[in-house]
């Protein structure tokens, strides 16, 4: 595979499909759904090979058309890159067109490109207004976030990061319910908040990195193999560790960035407003994908590039994780609306992952990027869910439903599967990310584990209260003309259902892809931090 | 070539221009007048940036008034099409109604 | 034994009760009743027969026969130092013993569900849960990896609650059957707990190392391997005794002990046969499967296994106690599986690991034998489960009656398979474990109790005048329900006779049994808590339990069959005046724990949901957003609107720079 921009077709190809997208008439729903669905199939068959490569391929090895010295240049790469592209962008500022895939990035891109697939299958022709909209945001949404899965250049990632943003502003605030235009308008101020501080520190980056020529470099690379010496901060109050360094404001702010996209508490109170009102097909790829490129953005960029202030702050950061998980679980508990409850446990189920990554342990990075996907999967399927049976009773408070089961044996036997996976339970595939998770964060601090295993229970007590709360009981009134789902949702839903069970029964595929290149990830965080202090060697000097 | 001591001329000509504009912007209330009023403010930063071009004996000016004016014909064509919708939809062509934007 | 022909057996244990669930619960519905009535049982009976053929195989081996240990397919493997986790099965006495039991007795309480469920509409769902149970079951006596286990262990749980939740338009059962997932969770989160101890701290003591070289850490939660190395943990010391708890607080949601109990009563609102199924002949022993399963590890932590030898040891004297209050069939019966369980988890608890599994062997027959009669009592009174409006039944159910005779004797310890184990069982307590003497004497105590309650209840429910229409017109049911309760009846009725033969008047020790689960318990590599209590001293304990129980039977033959009110009172009066209330209101846990988690929980949630959540959370970033806000209200009012506004404006500070420009030249020069 070698030669051929692989990487780069996987990247245009949505957008170039919303290009010819428009040249459709607005009038022919079904060739645009049918193309919409194309292109993401066949977004899906590439990355299948992307993965593919990855699971299989050497590392570093493939030297992708450059000239031999560029091609020596990777192999210095600190983490093992796949399939890696590079070209000349902006030259006056060092900003380079830098694709590559890693095991940590592999199996997050056929998450992407499936929950995008699936997002494009749920789109209604009937009822979706201005469906060639809808279709084109969807895709060039995709193309936004598989660009910042594949960027390896700081300045490249923030075009995607931001570009995320406009589509996903006209999707939310163009289609939902009435208080859409509020939630999206929250939503974007938040993130954009966040993004632009993240702009401010990769600026200074850019400046402050030693050895990097005149104007400095964006390259991800570059910039780990010149990494920032010690500096003078103000110390912690009652300490003597330099702590508000530079360094360390930059970090906050990637960190805030990306907990606000994640979101980590207490920076969350824009995800369950957003969730409430977004319209079905956009949720699904909205809560499956958007909301892990903040967990995907803490593994690659913030523990990377700043070991030293993670490692300083982690007694906090890890304290947050944990918060997240109880709070999360806890408003889960108590709230009555169906989108509301699995927004607040998606919470929950977010704090797992910045739990794992924060313990900076190669069992719990591991078990994050194992947990994305299965979060992905399973939070895709709970609001598919949730769309389908507001779709039929008309509303979403659990206390005017009850007693579905009898109505819908097919939609209660495959939410039963995905409720199972989300809270955790043995033989689902959340238990292997959770398992591992818990395993980092116990090797980093017990007491956290045990916290954490609060959250599981809270898990099995707010999810049966869903799940019995819509199922069991005698029934309602308004649920007594409910029919089951057809064939067509049952088939969206069961291939979601597939993959909890068996990724829980055999998660080998994720875990070797991952673990493939979570070894050096956690390496460069330790090694540079150690050389934070003490000099300026190169971290791929000695490979 | 224009002679080096016409050159404050120019200046004061291009001034008188854009304050004529400037007038005509702020008191006319027909959009199409004060179209015509910003061309003419336009043209007088052209007129200054030719003058300044000629004086210093450098074509940065130059490229920056075609650069005006292709911007000016940019804003004509999105302009008017702006205006043409507002007569469309039935609204009398008076900047002073055209009051949305506080709303 | 071969590996093959044992990878091959386990996996078809295994794959049978799966394809019969997945049968049930896709084809079921269009096939209809007649389908799942055959693919259900015929599932079972088939791993059954698989089980034969291994359990041949075993037997065939030896005593001196090795746990031989396969694995099916590579887990999870996140390199060396990490988690590397294969699906390994493990087949040795104990999981066969394990095996039997549950496709046995499971094989029997499906053909019995075929009649009891016959006018359920759900009968596809029904077998597709319950088959799914025999295979989760299954899973967790195979594995031979900590997180198999677990997943078993968790799969086991779920085929409950959604048993126990079968009939789903009961709030009720919504309920219990939340509960008791629950309750497995939390037991679920310690088993984790304790696999990541395991996980960290386990050493490799084979490994050639010099002087003063730490061991290296082996990082496996293989158990095979685990329990070789578990003398790199230490003898007694608090990091194994930690691993212990948390293991026996797993076995105790599991088994309902003290204190996360409170789930099985309620348990019962499941279908009757899941009742005789999951929650007493096997699910809720797979406490004491998994302490026994251990053993290695609890050979070594003294303070843990004496923690569940007491645990175990007074949830049988609370439950024993509770039993004789209640007035639904089945919570009788539940709380005398607790009962029973917690003795043998008392058993495992001093370390008589055989002696455990051998009252968990004999107890599955007998236990499912009386919810099984219960269930066709229930199905005779038309699903009244009250016993005070039952009553002479035994004239109208003659082979229900005699064989819950059979039952009620063999739970009591007289003649039948209770006699042996249990007092066995006991033997045991006079040397062994914490305080042993006192312990026994509470054993014998509880001996008493038995033969009190499972009396009260036979007395009750079958002798006596009927005490309702429904009772006066009660009928046996058909044969299909009545053979596998006939069935069990034989089977706790000689099944300790033939274990037991030839007799040892002297040992009363169950040779077979001791002799076939040799190989797994002998392998403790040292301190093993169980001492032989030596043929007089067993003898003794023997004549002294066994008196005990007559005396208990005796006693309530007395009062509830023979309505003597006099010894009643006799009896009584001793009895404090609250024990009757503490009893019959479950010595008011639901309420304890009702008000100590489940309120403040929720109350922590509301509060968070009203107050936190707006104040707080939104509140912050509310005031940041407001700042902003006032800042620009400032300049509001210059948005007019107006174009021509805005042109002046700009005019204005064109005409302001030109002449701050003209000034600053001015002053530069």
């Amino acid at each position: 595979m070698s030669g051929f921009p692989w990487l780069t077709v996987v990247l245009v190809l949505p957008v170039g499909g919303a290009i010819l997208l428009q040249m459709l008439p607005r009038r022919a729903s079904a060739a645009i759904k049918g193309w919409t669905v194309l292109i993401a199939t066949a977004e899906a068959v590439l990355v299948a090979m992307v993965v593919y490569q990855v699971a299989t391929g050497p590392a570093q090895g493939a030297c992708p058309g450059g000239p031999a010295s560029r091609c020596a240049a990777i192999s210095l790469m600190p983490l093992p890159m796949h399939l890696q592209e590079q070209a000349n962008w902006i030259t006056s500022i060092g900003a380079s067109y830098h694709l590559g895939v890693d095991g940590v990035s592999a199996w997050i891109l056929a998450l992407n490109a499936g929950v995008f697939l699936l997002g494009a299958l749920v789109i209604s022709r009937q009822t979706t207004e201005r469906l060639k909209l809808f279709c084109g945001l969807l895709l060039i949404t995709e193309t936004a976030t598989t660009g910042v899965l594949l960027s390896l250049d700081l300045l490249l990632f923030y075009l995607f990061w931001e570009g995320m943003l406009v589509p996903l502003y006209f999707l939310l605030a163009f289609y939902g319910n009435e208080n859409r235009v509020r939630a999206t308008l929250k939503f974007v101020i938040y993130t954009a908040a966040g993004s632009l501080l993240m702009l401010l520190a990769i600026i200074y980056l850019h400046f402050a990195t030693p050895g990097t020529g005149p104007s400095g470099s964006f390259d991800l690379e570059t910039l780990l193999q010149h990494p920032i010496g010690a500096q003078t901060g103000v110390p912690l109050p009652f300490t003597s560790i330099p702590t508000l360094t530079p360094m360390m404001w930059a970090f906050l702010a990637f960190a805030v960035a990306f907990a606000i996209k994640l979101p980590i508490v207490p920076f969350h109170t824009w995800l369950p407003d957003l969730y409430e009102s977004a319209p079905t097909p956009a949720l699904v790829f909205f809560a499956g994908v958007v909301s892990k490129m903040g967990a995907y953005g803490l593994i690659r960029f913030a523990i990377t590039l700043f070991s030293g202030p993670v490692h300083q702050l982690q007694p906090l950061l890890v304290a947050l994780a944990v918060l997240s998980i109880i709070y999360g679980a806890l408003m889960a508990l108590s709230e009555r609306d169906i989108k509301r409850i699995v927004a607040y446990a998606s919470i929950s189920h977010l704090g797992f992952i910045a739990l794992g990554i924060f313990s900076l342990d190669q069992n719990g990075i591991n078990g994050a990027i194992i947990q994305i996907v299965n979060h992905g999967i399973i939070i895709a399927g709970l609001f598919l869910v949730a769309g389908m049976i507001e779709a039929r009773t008309g509303t979403r408070d659990i206390r005017e439903m009850a007693g579905l089961e009898k109505r819908m044996p097919w939609l209660y036997a495959l939410f039963l599967v995905i409720t199972l996976g989300s809270l955790g339970l043995p033989g689902t595939n959340s238990f292997v990310g959770e398992v591992t998770i818990m395993l980092g964060a116990f090797q980093y601090f017990w007491l956290l584990a045990v916290l954490a295993g609060g959250g599981v229970v809270l898990a099995a007590w707010y999810m049966l209260r869903l799940h019995q709360g819509l199922m069991h009981d005698p029934e309602t009134p308004r649920v007594s003309a409910v029919r089951d789902i057809r064939l067509r949702e049952g088939l969206v839903l069961a291939p979601l259902a597939a993959l909890v069970i068996f990724l829980g029964v055999y998660p080998h595929p994720i875990g070797a892809v991952s673990s493939q290149a979570v070894p050096a990830y956690v390496t460069v965080a330790d090694v540079s931090q150690a050389q934070a202090s003490v000099s300026f060697v190169p971290v791929g000097s000695d490979r | 070539m224009l002679s080096q001591s016409m050159f404050p001329w120019i200046l004061l000509t291009a001034g008188f221009l854009f304050t004529l504009g400037a007038l005509g912007v702020l008191i006319r209330r027909n959009p199409l007048v004060v179209f015509m009023s910003i061309e003419l403010m336009l043209n007088a930063a052209n007129l200054a940036l030719v003058g300044y071009s000629s004086f210093l004996s450098s074509e940065e000016g130059q490229v920056f008034a075609f650069m005006v004016i292709i911007v000016a014909a940019a804003e004509v064509v999105v302009g008017l099409a702006l205006m043409t919708r507002v007569f469309r939809i039935g609204r009398e062509l008076d900047v002073d109604d055209l009051d949305e934007m506080s709303r | 034994m071969s590996a093959t022909t044992i990878t091959v057996l386990a996996a078809l244990v295994l794959l049978f009760p799966l394809a019969g669930s997945a049968l049930c619960g896709f084809l079921g519905r269009p096939l209809g009743r007649g389908f799942v009535n055959w693919a259900g049982t015929v599932s079972i009976g088939a791993a059954f027969l698989v089980t034969l053929v291994l359990f041949a195989q075993v037997l065939g081996a030896g005593s001196g026969h090795q746990a031989i240990t396969v694995t099916l397919w590579n887990w999870l493997d996140l390199g060396s130092g990490n988690l590397q986790i294969n699906v390994d099965v493990t087949v040795d006495a104990l999981s066969v013993l394990m095996l039997l039991v549950i496709t046995g007795v499971g094989f029997l309480i499906h053909v019995y569900s075929v009649g009891y469920m016959e006018h359920d509409q759900g009968v596809a769902r029904f077998f597709s849960y319950m088959n799914f149970f025999i295979f989760s079951m299954a899973l967790l006596v195979l594995a031979a990896d900590l997180i198999i286990l677990i997943i078993g262990w968790a799969a086991v749980a779920l085929s409950s609650y959604l048993l126990i939740g079968f009939w789903y338009e009961r709030r009720s059962a919504v309920l219990a059957a939340r509960k008791a997932m629950i309750t497995q969770v939390i037991g679920d989160v310690a088993l984790v707990i304790a696999a990541f101890l395991l996980f960290l701290n386990v050493t490799n003591v084979y490994a050639r190392v010099g002087p003063g070289v730490a061991l290296p850490h082996l990082y496996t939660l293989s158990l095979p391997q685990i329990f070789a190395n578990a003398s790199s943990l230490g003898q007694g010391t608090p990091l194994i005794t930690l691993i212990c708890v948390l293991l026996a607080i797993g076995a105790f949601a599991k088994s309902a002990q003290f204190p996360l109990h409170t789930w099985l009563p309620d348990a019962m609102e499941g279908p009757t046969p899941v009742s005789a199924l999951i929650h007493a002949a096997t699910m809720v022993t797979a406490g004491v499967y998994l302490i026994a399963r251990f053993h290695p590890l609890f050979d070594r932590a003294p303070i843990a296994a004496g923690m569940v030898a007491a645990v175990g040891m007074s949830t049988a004297l609370m439950s024993g106690i509770i039993a004789l209050s209640q007035i639904d069939i089945k919570r009788v019966i539940a709380y005398s599986t607790m009962s029973q369980i917690g003795l043998m988890i008392f058993a495992v608890g001093i370390g008589a690991y055989a002696a455990g599994m051998y009252h968990f062997l004999l107890h599955a027959f007998f236990k499912a034998l009386l919810f099984l009669a219960a269930g066709n009592v229930i199905h005779a009174m038309r699903d009244e489960q009250d016993i005070r409006v039952m009553g002479g039944l035994q004239a109208r159910m003659r082979v229900t009656a005699w064989s819950f005779l059979v039952g009620s004797l063999a739970l009591a310890g007289f003649l039948f398979a209770g006699m042996f184990s249990k007092e066995n069982l006991l033997g045991f307590g006079v040397i062994n474990g914490p305080g042993a003497p006192a312990l026994y004497v509470v054993g014998i105590v509880i001996n008493v109790l038995t033969g009190l309650y499972a009396f009260r209840l036979f007395g009750v429910v079958f002798r006596g005048e009927p005490r309702s229409g429904r009772a006066m017109n009660a009928a046996e049911p058909g044969r299909v329900m009545t053979l596998p309760v006939v069935i069990l009846a034989g089977l706790s009725a000689v099944a300790g006779w033939v274990l037991q033969w030839p007799v040892k008047i002297a040992g009363f020790q169950p040779i077979f049994i001791d002799q076939f689960l040799a190989p797994v318990f002998h392998t403790a590599t040292s301190g093993s808590l169980a001492q032989d209590p030596g043929a007089g001293r067993a003898a003794i304990a023997f004549v002294i339990g066994l008196f005990m129980s007559v005396l208990g039977i005796g006693l309530g033959i007395r009062i509830w069959i023979r309505h003597d009110l006099q010894t009643a009172g006799w009896f009584a009066r001793p009895v404090l005046n609250w024990l009757p209330r503490l009893s019959y209101n479950k010595f008011y846990f639901d309420e304890i724990y009702d008000a100590l988690l489940v309120r403040p929980t929720r109350a922590l949630a509301r509060t968070l949901r009203r107050l936190v959540e707006p104040r707080v959370m939104d509140g912050w970033i509310r005031g940041v957003s407001g700042v902003a806000t006032d800042f620009s209200g400032a300049f509001r009012t210059a948005q007019s609107g107006l174009i021509r506004d805005y042109a002046s404006y700009m005019v204005l500070f064109a005409v302001l720079f030109t002449v701050a420009v003209i000034i600053a030249a001015g002053v530069g020069h």
